[in-house]
């Protein structure tokens, strides 16, 4: 049996004591998948606090709902659904704003970066942590849908077709909200290329 | 693949997720179409910085911390759901008490306190009692029925007494 199908069987087994009402069980869960939690989380608002708040919102939600948790999916990918539906939810009541940095009302027609950012301009010799971060602000401009789709394929890694169980959407939708993610990060990001 | 494939299938060659004749399709493609191959740059360009992103360590405190907060929502409704519980059952006791009693009373109520509670069905009893106004009240009361009927006859006439005077007899 593979790592992969070990860690399914563990997953379902502390699903079913915890369904038990044993505490300790969904104490696994939480150590297990709390840090992929908290990178989808940090990745849709970009601050740690509301991070954090978003991993106890997304974990309460998952204990409420275990008993619907069937087993035909992956805990984790069931697990992602929740976590990206919380996010989406949080980005819709709110706006989410990186002070000092992009602010929506200056994005321009050709998608550039603003002159006033309080990053500099880069020159050739970009240093990646102006390029991670010029990144997460464009990120920050998606739709919560596009942001969904790209942070879950970006930064956890999973497959168009586990991205699609995650959000509940076909196949053939993730493929076309990635393309149009990426699409208008590169708008955003057009500098980049230049240099 | 003489035309230019759909834009999301770029996309999806880039991450790997084409069959893989679709996916021979669109390389042999990019050979011979500048603006697909420019286009693919820029998506490779942007695929490329995805692997700089990265999350802000958290602290074995704070974990804790978010954990502690988890268990005592999760625990909060049980605590809500036990309370209600005592609660309904205190409050369906007291609701079957007060029907009991009402019952009791309703009982008590249906019947007057007469002798002729124990008479047997169909039968009626008839009492008479003489009052006074020259009449006099008869009831009557069935079980059966539930039903008194009170009638008022007039009393019999006193007999007038003899005229002497008159020689009559």
């Amino acid at each position: 049996m593979s790592a992969v199908e070990d860690r399914h069987d563990d997953d379902a087994e502390l699903v079913r004591r915890t369904l038990s009402n044993d505490r300790d069980a969904f104490g696994g869960l939480y150590e297990r998948y709390r840090e992929r939690v908290f990178r989808v989380a940090y990745h849709f608002v970009h601050n740690k606090a509301d991070a954090l708040d978003l991993c106890q919102e997304v974990f309460v939600r998952a204990y409420e709902s275990l008993a619907s948790f069937r087993g035909e999916a992956r805990f984790s990918t069931w697990l992602m659904r929740i976590a990206s539906n919380t996010c989406v939810d949080f980005c819709r009541q709110a706006r989410v704003r990186k002070a000092g940095e992009l602010d929506e009302g200056m994005i321009t027609g050709d998608e550039r970066l603003p002159e006033t950012t309080s990053t500099p301009r880069p020159t050739a010799g970009l240093e990646r942590e102006e390029a991670r971060a010029a990144l997460e602000a464009a990120i920050a401009q998606l739709t919560p849908e596009h942001r969904a789709v790209f942070i879950l394929h970006a930064v956890e890694e999973m497959s168009y077709e586990e991205i699609a169980q995650a959000v509940g959407c076909p196949i053939g939708t993730v493929m076309s909200r990635l393309h149009y993610a990426r699409k208008r990060l590169r708008g955003l990001l057009a500098w980049f290329d230049r240099s | 693949m003489n035309e230019c494939p759909i834009e999301i299938q770029l996309t999806a060659y880039l991450d790997g997720e084409l069959p893989t004749d679709q996916a021979t399709s669109v390389e042999a493609h990019f050979a011979s179409c500048p603006a697909c191959a420019q286009e693919m740059a820029a998506l490779r360009s942007v695929k490329e910085m995805e692997g700089g992103l990265s999350a802000p360590e958290v602290s074995k405190h704070e974990w804790d911390r978010a954990w502690d907060a988890i268990s005592k929502r999760i625990e909060a409704p049980r605590r809500r759901a036990l309370g209600f519980r005592w609660r309904w059952l205190a409050f369906a006791a007291a609701a079957a008490a007060l029907l009991a009693t009402a019952a009791s009373i309703r009982s008590l109520q249906t019947r007057p306190a007469n002798p002729m509670a124990a008479v047997p069905k169909n039968e009626c009893i008839v009492d008479y009692v003489e009052t006074s106004g020259g009449y006099s009240s008869m009831y009557s009361y069935s079980p059966d029925a539930d039903v008194t009927i009170i009638t008022l006859v007039p009393s019999a006439a006193p007999e007038e007494p003899p005229d002497h005077a008159s020689g009559k007899s």
